[in-house]
């Protein structure tokens, strides 16, 4: 190696790194309170070494992790220095102090002093250096630095990471958000599940060469490689098919890092065709928020892609099963408020949840108000939009003084969904009998709780029990469930809840008759709470209300219990409509995905056994040409 | 003022009040508790809502007094009539309900306690809510109250006139799916929910008051029961009979008097007279014998643009058969009455019991009338006036054509016409009434 004149060794001597110019010092930033990374001219073998650093009065054992960085400064003159991670323990002194580092070595290298510093200036000081050299040293720190749950410790250190890493990583060009240009790519959305656990879906094209490799890029430098894991799919929307009607474009993918993420900025994506040409494209800050990220993740999911088994394994069931774990985790009680009291012990706890339309309490309470009976029994409303926390208790108090209606308000600390709502609202409940109710559900006369209880301990081994429910135009809604599989025709090919009698007139003899059912909508539903308890309560895998209902009746059968449905009662359901339907679709094929892996062996078993609409006369719910695996139709036809 | 009577006190709530909204229904209910103050036996009291109206919006100086921490205050020195504020912003027009309770649920409460009436008549609940019947009957379990329908505004979220928006046609029945194709805006359920709710607290009135059985058998098809329902026939202030206009060649003047709005059917009308414009025109005018419109009307400066335009280009295309004469007070209608053979109602909804069609037959003039609803019930064709076929400017055309041509006609039309119930009988009838009611209410 050829070397010109020699720069002094700047630590020399005590007081050094006063007098050399900044280029010249070495140049210390601690990035955690135990990881201190070094830049100077300091002379260190390569490789790993111990040492002790010396902080003022202290001694602190130190392992030393070194790379020797070569470079050419502007006149050409060749530059050794060295990039070094010193691992030492956490000590309050250490980062006060001026350091010098000596290392244990046979051979005697003289002491190291090193000046303290930010990282920016550390960051200035850095030679100019070929693309891979940086990227190199970046690799370098942040793999001699290893994980670690940070969100104990100070996040400080994945700023200081990300610092470095925007200062360091190559910049490769930015690729067109022109579908048909060359290296074209844009991310739609990065969602943050957790701060490991990502959603990433967007586009990329190259009409030159196909796609070999697609890199996301955490803030931190964390490269995850999603090509092989990742969905693609067909985007019409950015390439008409009158184009091109094969490329598949989109992708669409669940990721992990292996180390938490808590930068926002700085995602990118990397993107290699087989010529080897690189691009990358900006990622859009993280999206967060439990419920929105579900949301958005759901939304995003390309419908003609289904059904996908994998992809529903690999991709959406972790993700909402995550995040649907973080909302469980915070679903506590926040509160429980009494208006007015009841006079005795209730028979029945009446729980409705509260999501939203906060104001179908107004109109169940003109309701219930002509019926005494309501009035003697427990009210429970479980809000589930804490948001609305000071609109409901504002009204709360002037709707009992016009109603004179008792009821309790559970108050959730965080939006849980139907089913944790429910249960929520049930632990709290003193009557013998709970009727789950929705708060978009008003009785047609008075008179209807009554019957419910009446029948209810009047038949032996009942599980749960379902009224009549009805549509605004007196169509029936709700005459028990059972269900069906649509056959290859299905989004996910797999057993669906059905409703008897949808859409029929409510005076429909067929629909006049109590008899056992394979389950009742949760949307008005009577169990005796011990049962309840026995059978699980509401299972809270689902989201947003949807097939809850249906799993605990099938636990309620798996127990040996019976599900009636009872028409004589009847209220009116109206369904609320207010939903974003491309959402509510994606909620529905998630959840009925779930209910099959969960009990679709159960279904099938149980449902020989019980009565079918079509066997009872009513249309049949079947499509022209359909394949039936049902095998009641199989029995049907034999 | 709060002195006590063994007099009977009758709390009439309305809408609003005469003195700061000339409604129909206002005058009504303030000629009603005149009326009743010039009993022996009767102590009334009048409680108006006021406040910002959707009609007069632009008004706040009309809204009645304000005072901090109170909705209460006087409208004049008369300190049985007191006004009740409520907030426009605060009330939802669709289910009909204010969303602050509190002003029913403690105001009002309070003010029902302090000199607690032995009956509650309710003229409206418009801006009151409907639920004010609960706060009411919540306050005073066993005072009888009595509810005047005025309207079809319980049915209809069209501002209580039963039209369709879908093609301006009168309406036969409500019905979620019928209300929302005419609101689409709102889905079924909602008008199922509206129902529901307005019904829940109507059940509250012990009786019900119609002023003619078309509205009467609207509220029954709705759901009202038909034994708590009773027809009564709104009374009017006497007033003089006017003589005919003096003979001339033919009875070919003819008279609108009314709001200016679009369930008032002044286009039909103007496109009649448009019709019979052009024949004059054809077969030489004849100022005599030709027919000839004064309208009187205000507040279309309250209407839609859109209808304003409407208006004014059909008025515009008449060509000298129409005369507008704007705005009219009461106190103007014998002179203008005196100037006119017929009295023209176009209306193209069903009208409840239209107080235009009793000042004619006050001032013995006889009625050409749309042939539907109340209208077709109040006037009987060729006895005391004529109908056409709502909506068809054809047929109105013919009618006043048929009308203008034949003295005789007139005459004997006139001849036909009924006594009109004067407000002074109907206040005593009603003493009686709320006698009876307050008898039953006794707890035996």
């Amino acid at each position: 190696m050829s070397v010109a004149e020699p720069t002094p060794p700047p630590n020399e001597e005590a007081g050094a790194a006063e007098t050399a110019g900044p280029a010249e010092r070495n140049l210390a930033c601690w990035f955690a309170p135990e990881y201190l990374v070094v830049f100077g001219t300091l002379q260190q073998p390569p490789g790993d070494s111990s040492g002790v650093l010396i902080a003022g009065e202290q001694s602190l054992q130190a392992s030393i992790r070194c790379m020797p960085v070569t470079s050419l400064d502007d006149a050409g003159v060749v530059r050794e220095t060295s990039l070094l991670v010193v691992t030492t323990e956490d000590s309050a002194a250490a980062r006060e102090h001026e350091l010098v580092l000596l290392e244990n070595s046979l051979e005697q290298v003289a002491p190291a002093h090193l000046f303290v510093t930010d990282l920016a200036p550390m960051i200035i000081a850095l030679p100019d250096l070929p693309p891979k050299t940086r990227e190199a040293m970046y690799q370098f720190i942040s793999s001699a630095i290893p994980s670690y749950d940070i969100s104990q410790r100070d996040t400080a250190l994945s700023m200081r990471l990300a610092m470095m890493w925007g200062n360091l990583r190559n910049r490769l060009p930015v690729a067109s958000d022109e579908p048909l240009a060359p290296r074209a790519c844009v991310v739609e959305s990065l969602l943050k599940i957790d701060e490991k656990a990502f959603w990433i879906h967007g586009w990329a094209n190259d009409f030159e060469a196909p796609i070999w490799r697609l890199t996301a890029v955490s803030p931190e430098g964390e490269r995850v490689e999603l090509l092989d894991r990742c969905l693609r799919y067909l985007r019409p929307d950015v390439v008409p098919s009158t184009v091109d009607e094969q490329r598949k474009l989109g992708f669409i993918c669940f990721f992990e890092l292996e180390r938490p993420s808590y930068v926002p900025a700085g995602w990118i994506l990397r993107v290699e065709n087989a010529a080897g040409l690189q691009s990358e494209a900006p990622i859009p800050a993280p999206t967060r928020g439990t419920s929105t990220v579900r949301d958005a993740i759901m939304t995003s999911i390309p419908v003609e892609v289904l059904p996908n088994e994998r992809f529903m394994v690999d991709h959406v069931s972790p993700a909402i099963g995550r995040l649907h774990e973080q909302t469980k985790s915070r679903s506590r009680i926040a509160s429980v408020t009494d208006y007015g009291e009841l006079e005795g012990d209730p028979e029945v706890s009446i729980v409705i949840p509260l999501y939203q339309q906060v104001n179908f309490v107004e109109h169940q309470l003109a309701q219930f108000v002509s019926d005494p009976y309501v009035q003697s029994n427990e009210l429970i409303y479980v809000l589930d939009s804490p948001e609305m926390l000071r609109y409901v208790q504002f009204t709360a108090r002037e709707l009992f003084r016009l109603y004179g209606v008792p009821f309790r308000i559970v108050e959730m600390e965080r939006s849980v969904g139907f089913a944790c709502a429910s249960n929520a609202g049930a632990s709290v409940a003193n009557g013998r009998l709970l009727l789950m109710m929705n708060s978009d559900i008003l009785p047609d006369r008075p008179g209807w709780l009554a019957t419910m209880q009446e029948f209810y301990d009047s038949t032996p081994n009942i599980g749960a029990l379902g009224p009549k429910l009805l549509y605004e135009d007196d169509s029936i809604q709700h005459a028990g469930l059972y269900f069906q599989h649509p056959g290859d025709a299905a989004l996910l090919g797999s057993w669906a809840n059905w409703h008897y009698f949808k859409g029929m007139p409510r005076n429909l003899p067929a629909a006049n008759v109590a008899r056992p059912v394979p389950g009742v909508t949760g949307a008005c539903l009577m169990i005796a709470k011990n049962v309840y308890e026995q059978a699980g309560r509401f299972p809270e895998v689902y989201i947003q209300g949807d097939h809850e209902d249906s799993e605990l009746c099938l636990r309620l059968i798996a127990e040996g219990y019976e599900n009636w449905y009872l028409p004589k009662v009847e209220l009116y359901h109206l369904e609320s409509r207010s939903y974003n339907m491309g959402l509510r679709l994606m909620l529905a094929l998630y959840n009925r995905w779930l209910h099959n892996k969960r009990m679709g062996g159960f279904i099938e078993e149980i449902m020989l056994s019980f009565e079918l609409p079509e066997r009872e006369g009513p249309p049949q719910y079947r499509e022209v040409g359909q394949t039936h695996r049902d095998p009641r139709t199989r029995q049907h036809q034999s | 003022m709060y002195e006590s009577s063994d007099k009977l006190k009758v709390l009439f709530l309305c809408h609003n009040h005469a003195s700061l909204f000339p409604g129909g229904t206002e005058s009504y209910a303030l000629e009603l508790y005149e009326e009743m103050k010039e009993l022996d036996d009767v102590e009334p009291f009048l409680l108006a809502r006021t406040g910002e109206t959707a009609a007069a919006k632009d008004e706040p100086h009309r809204s009645g007094p304000v005072h901090a921490g109170t909705p209460f205050g006087l409208l004049d020195s008369d300190m049985h009539q007191m006004a009740f504020r409520t907030d426009r912003v605060h009330y939802d027009v669709f289910i009909q309900a204010l969303a602050e309770k509190g002003v029913l649920t403690k105001q009002l409460h309070g003010y029902l306690l302090a000199e607690p009436p032995d009956v509650v008549h309710v003229q409206h609940t418009h801006y009151f809510g409907v639920d004010v019947l609960r706060a009411i009957r919540n306050t005073l379990p066993d005072v009888p109250i009595v509810y005047t329908l005025h309207e079809y505004l319980p049915i209809c979220h069209r501002d209580g006139v039963m039209v369709r928006t879908v093609d301006g046609r009168p309406c036969t029945h409500s019905s979620p799916r019928r209300c929302h194709e005419c609101f689409p805006e709102h889905d079924p359920a909602a008008f199922f929910l509206r129902k529901r709710f307005i019904q829940s607290h109507l059940e509250l009135v012990d009786l019900f008051l119609a002023p003619s059985d078309f509205l009467i058998e609207k509220y029954v098809e709705w759901g009202l029961p038909r034994e708590k329902i009773q027809k009564n026939e709104l009374g009017r202030k006497p007033t003089q009979v006017l003589d005919p206009r003096e003979r001339r060649p033919a009875r070919n003047q003819l008279g609108y008097f009314g709001q200016i709005n679009p369930y008032k059917g002044t286009t039909v009308l103007l496109k009649a007279m448009n019709i019979l414009a052009g024949e004059a025109e054809r077969r030489g005018p004849d100022p005599d014998k030709d027919p000839y419109l004064k309208m009187y009307g205000a507040n279309l400066e309250k209407q839609t643009e859109e209808f304003q335009e409407e208006f004014e280009s059909a008025l515009d295309s008449t060509s000298g058969n129409v005369g507008f004469g704007g705005r009219y007070s009461e106190r103007d209608l014998p002179a203008l009455m005196a100037e006119i053979d017929w009295v023209v109602m176009p209306s193209i909804w069903w009208e409840n019991s239209p107080r235009v069609i009793q000042e004619a037959f006050q001032h013995e003039r006889p009625v050409i009338c749309s042939g539907i609803g109340a209208m077709a019930e109040k006037v009987t064709d060729g006895v005391n006036g004529l109908l056409f076929q709502v909506g068809d400017p054809e047929s109105l055309a013919s009618t006043i054509r048929r009308a203008v041509s034949s003295q005789e006609l007139w005459a004997r039309l006139r001849g036909g016409i009924p006594e009109v119930r004067s407000i002074s009988e109907e206040a005593r009838s009603l003493v009686e009434l709320y006698r009876e009611l307050i008898r039953d209410k006794v707890p035996a």
